[in-house]
């Protein structure tokens, strides 16, 4: 696994962004960039090094959990993510009714004036995912094993 | 389509279970589905919230209350239950894992802390790696290894649904990954070997095991089960403590195992308390007499539990290993 750790200039102006756009105020994970500029992070006892010596003597597949991806225009959260920071989530969400969740969480992308940018969504007391806006509609990054699959 | 025991099969069966109405009984449950049981995942919510949530829709029990987390959907018998359970909200959000009971059961053995450091050998799909990761509140660390990519994968999508962050996931053979970190010199506060086995205890969810049993597999897997705790056993702190366990019945992969660890390594057995009850390890199966310690061992059986079979022994680490002490000089 290709590991590249975040550098206290990245991570700055990652916390800067994350505090700005959802009110995500601190990050208590070790955080590495792997391919496709997604942004894992771990939250074990071991340290950069010790993980980099792992590495040597192991076939290390995953690290910690996905939590943002770089987008050109700034950056989304990972499906998943919105839950490990779901007590400091204070902005940039956009709560759905039932028929929207309906599509949402089969793969539709959602037609609802909002924001641009990436935006979080909650369905009743549930967050449910992270979209990104172009201010007429939501598109969809529900992973496709996380959607529920219509029968027949 | 009803399977029946392959001869030998049931022969072996019935030696373990000489009483003839404990054999009809778990004759008969064998040809049944299991009850569907999940596990709240307390990583993402409360088992109070989550049973609230379910049981608006769903006859939910708590069957044991010193582990509320555990919770048995009465409404879901046969083959739609995992569908219908794979397919919840609450699922795809990773508030819960669909597990097996007799599956949570070496977890419970093993009992990890937060802060600790483990190994989890033979990891995937990873129900026993994420339910490990809730008890230790995401902190410390579990290695969870498997040997196939295509495993590891199904492992790494259950901890990103589970919201696990305390993993490092890797993909070896077990005794290499071992043999290599205790070179390193990683030593594990605690380890679970959940070994590969011929998998005698899932007939109720898996009936093709039923045609699939072959004693050849079970001599074979022995062989493998021991290797894999003689190398596992290396990378452990001396007070550390590992948990054996398999999803089948047979002795050479059970207890046989057991006694070779007696045998070869400064081990003793710890006694586990789990809410299933449990039948002590055999001391003799075909000619063989075993240590009697392994009696310690955990047998469950689905007749006694209404549950898929299982088998769990915990030991802790008296004292360094000596072949790992000359290395260490």
């Amino acid at each position: 696994m290709n590991v590249k750790f975040l550098k206290s200039g990245e991570k700055k102006k990652l916390f800067s962004e994350l505090d700005e756009k959802f009110g995500i105020d601190k990050v208590n994970y070790l955080l590495f960039e792997t391919g496709k500029d997604k942004i894992r992070g771990y939250s074990g006892h071991l340290t950069r090094e010790e993980i980099m010596e792992l590495g040597e003597i192991a076939n290390v597949e995953i690290i910690g959990m996905y939590l943002f991806k770089k987008e050109v225009w700034g950056v989304r959260l990972s499906h998943d993510a919105v839950h490990a920071f779901s007590d400091k989530i204070k902005k940039g969400i956009f709560s759905i009714g039932k028929e929207d969740f309906d599509k949402w969480i089969r793969g539709n992308d959602i037609d609802v004036k909002c924001e641009k940018g990436a935006v979080i969504l909650k369905y009743g007391e549930d967050f449910v995912g992270c979209g990104v806006s172009n201010g007429e509609k939501i598109f969809n990054y529900v992973p496709n094993e996380r959607r529920i699959r219509s029968r027949g | 389509m009803v399977y029946e025991m392959k001869p030998l099969f049931e022969e072996r069966m019935r030696a373990l279970l000489p009483n003839e109405l404990d054999f009809e009984e778990f004759n008969k449950i064998v040809h049944e589905r299991p009850r569907s049981f999940i596990r709240c995942n307390t990583l993402k919510i409360s088992a109070e919230e989550l049973f609230e949530r379910l049981g608006k829709r769903w006859k939910v029990h708590q069957p044991f209350s010193e582990y509320p987390e555990i919770m048995w959907v009465e409404d879901f018998y046969g083959e739609d239950a995992p569908g219908v359970l794979g397919n919840a909200i609450e699922h795809l959000l990773g508030y819960y894992y669909v597990q097996e009971i007799s599956s949570m059961m070496s977890v419970l053995a093993l009992r990890p802390e937060p802060g600790e450091f483990v190994l989890d050998l033979c990891a995937s799909p990873g129900s026993k790696t994420t339910q490990m990761a809730a008890m230790m509140k995401n902190t410390g660390t579990i290695i969870a290894n498997d040997i196939k990519l295509d495993r590891v994968k199904i492992l790494a999508a259950n901890l990103e649904r589970c919201g696990v962050s305390n993993v490092i996931a890797t993909r070896s053979d077990g005794v290499g990954l071992c043999e290599r970190m205790r070179k390193a010199r990683y030593r594990f506060d605690k380890i679970l070997l959940d070994a590969p086995c011929s998998g005698e205890g899932t007939l109720r969810s898996s009936p093709k095991t039923f045609k699939m049993w072959n004693v050849k597999v079970v001599e074979k897997m022995g062989r493998e089960q021991k290797k894999l705790f003689a190398n596992a056993i290396k990378c452990l702190k001396v007070g550390g403590e590992i948990v054996y366990s398999t999803c089948t019945h047979s002795p050479e992969e059970d207890e046989a195992i057991v006694d070779f660890a007696l045998k070869n390594f400064p081990v003793e057995i710890e006694k586990i308390n789990l809410p299933l009850k449990c039948r002590p390890g055999v001391t003799s199966w075909r000619n063989k007499e075993f240590d009697k310690n392994v009696e310690k061992s955990c047998r469950i059986y689905p007749q006694d539990n209404d549950s898929e079979g299982f088998f769990v022994t915990k030991f802790r680490l008296k004292e360094e290993i000596k072949d790992v002490q000359e290395e260490m000089k």
